[in-house]
């Protein structure tokens, strides 16, 4: 199932100053999500099955939160154990979140990427800085969901509810500074099927798609924001990640 | 908007992952309490008159309990929260500082010293 493209919505994104390029994902394609490694909640930093260096990238992490089963907050950080940075809380999380600056990029003509600015490398054909964001649900909790706070690209789902069964659909809704948000690339399976057609958000936000796995499930939502004015930056891109868990049958 | 609710109703909430379903060896008490499991992991609670005792195994297998740093953290009825101290009392098992109130949500956490992996587990206090 493909979400409604509406030529309203995409008429209001680009009056919003929002720039998407649709069919297409940009090279800088890694993200972050949270999976489970050893029974602990893990931040994971990659694409597809490549599960790369996160604990070298710990400190580009800007924000972790976790929430309880009642939206309110657990004091909650990240240890690296090993290789992974892992989950640390005093208490259960419902919820867990967390923001990475990914800083500046550009693209050169030859096709490689360099963490630095159009001031320094003037010929580069794309100049960009990224934010990455995750946030995971162990468990759905009581009441709405909250905006996050840090998290400027956010996916919710409609009615706070996912489905309990691969091939159900499941309702999404992109934010983007808190309103909701047309035009964003949606990829259903971020883990398995990096390099599919994204789907995108309408009008209102929304998109629904067929639940793809019977287990963990990682979403990847995309914006390009342009920049207000002359910018070094062609755009900042914002990348968020919504994952959850469909239990399998008991063994 | 009417589809998406009809939708939205054909949902059921998302649970957390039924770690029950998951788990390899027994998943009944056995010393009179109540069990939760976390992961492989089975957590026993234990209500005595001044304490709460807590026992922990893995697939039938005790855990030495001194292998782990243990806290409860208790929540009162009226949303109060408090950290008692669990310690080990040989063995699986750990007792308790104190017993908590009626009412409060008790929360099992294991620390392993080896690690840092957490352990939690959690239960209501009649």
């Amino acid at each position: 199932m493909r979400a409604k493209k509406s030529i309203l919505g995409l008429s209001a994104l680009l009056a919003a100053g929002f720039a998407t390029l649709a069919g297409s994902i940009p090279a800088q394609a890694h993200s972050i999500w949270f999976a489970q490694r050893a029974r602990q909640l893990a931040l994971i930093y990659g694409v597809g099955a490549d599960d790369l260096d996160a604990v070298g990238r710990m400190d580009k992490v800007t924000s972790v939160a976790g929430y309880d089963d009642a939206w309110q907050p657990v004091e909650t950080s990240l240890r690296a154990s090993g290789p992974i940075p892992v989950v640390d809380s005093d208490e259960p999380v419902a919820v867990v979140a967390a923001i990475m600056d990914y800083g500046d990029w550009v693209k050169m003509p030859d096709g490689e990427w360099h963490a630095s600015t159009r001031k320094e490398y003037p010929t580069a054909v794309i100049g960009e800085h990224n934010y990455k964001y995750a946030v995971h649900y162990s468990q759905m909790p009581k009441g709405e969901t909250p905006m996050i706070p840090g998290h400027r690209l956010q996916i919710v789902p409609v009615a706070g509810m996912f489905p309990q069964s691969m091939g159900m659909p499941v309702i999404l809704k992109a934010y983007f500074d808190g309103k909701p948000a047309a035009g964003v690339q949606i990829l259903t399976d971020y883990v398995n099927d990096p390099d599919q057609t994204p789907l995108v958000t309408g009008a209102d936000g929304t998109v629904t798609f067929p639940v793809r796995n019977q287990g963990i499930n990682v979403i990847c939502a995309i914006l390009l924001e342009k920049p207000a004015g002359k910018s070094l930056y062609d755009h900042f891109e914002h990348r968020a990640t919504l994952s959850f868990v469909l239990p399998h049958k008991p063994e | 908007m009417t589809r998406i609710r009809d939708l939205a109703l054909a949902f059921t909430a998302l649970s957390l992952v039924p770690t029950a379903a998951l788990a390899h060896g027994s998943m009944k008490p056995s010393h009179g309490g109540v069990v939760q499991m976390s992961g492989e992991i089975m957590v026993e609670l234990v209500t005595r008159p001044k304490v709460l005792e807590i026992y922990v195994t893995e697939e039938d297998e005790p855990i030495p309990a001194s292998g782990f740093d243990g806290a409860l953290i208790v929540t009162a009825a009226d949303g109060a929260k408090s950290k008692l101290a669990l310690s080990p009392a040989g063995g699986n098992k750990f007792t308790s500082a104190s017993r908590p109130p009626s009412g409060a949500k008790v929360v099992v956490s294991l620390t392993a010293k080896a690690g840092g992996a957490k352990t939690f587990a959690t239960f209501r206090m009649k």
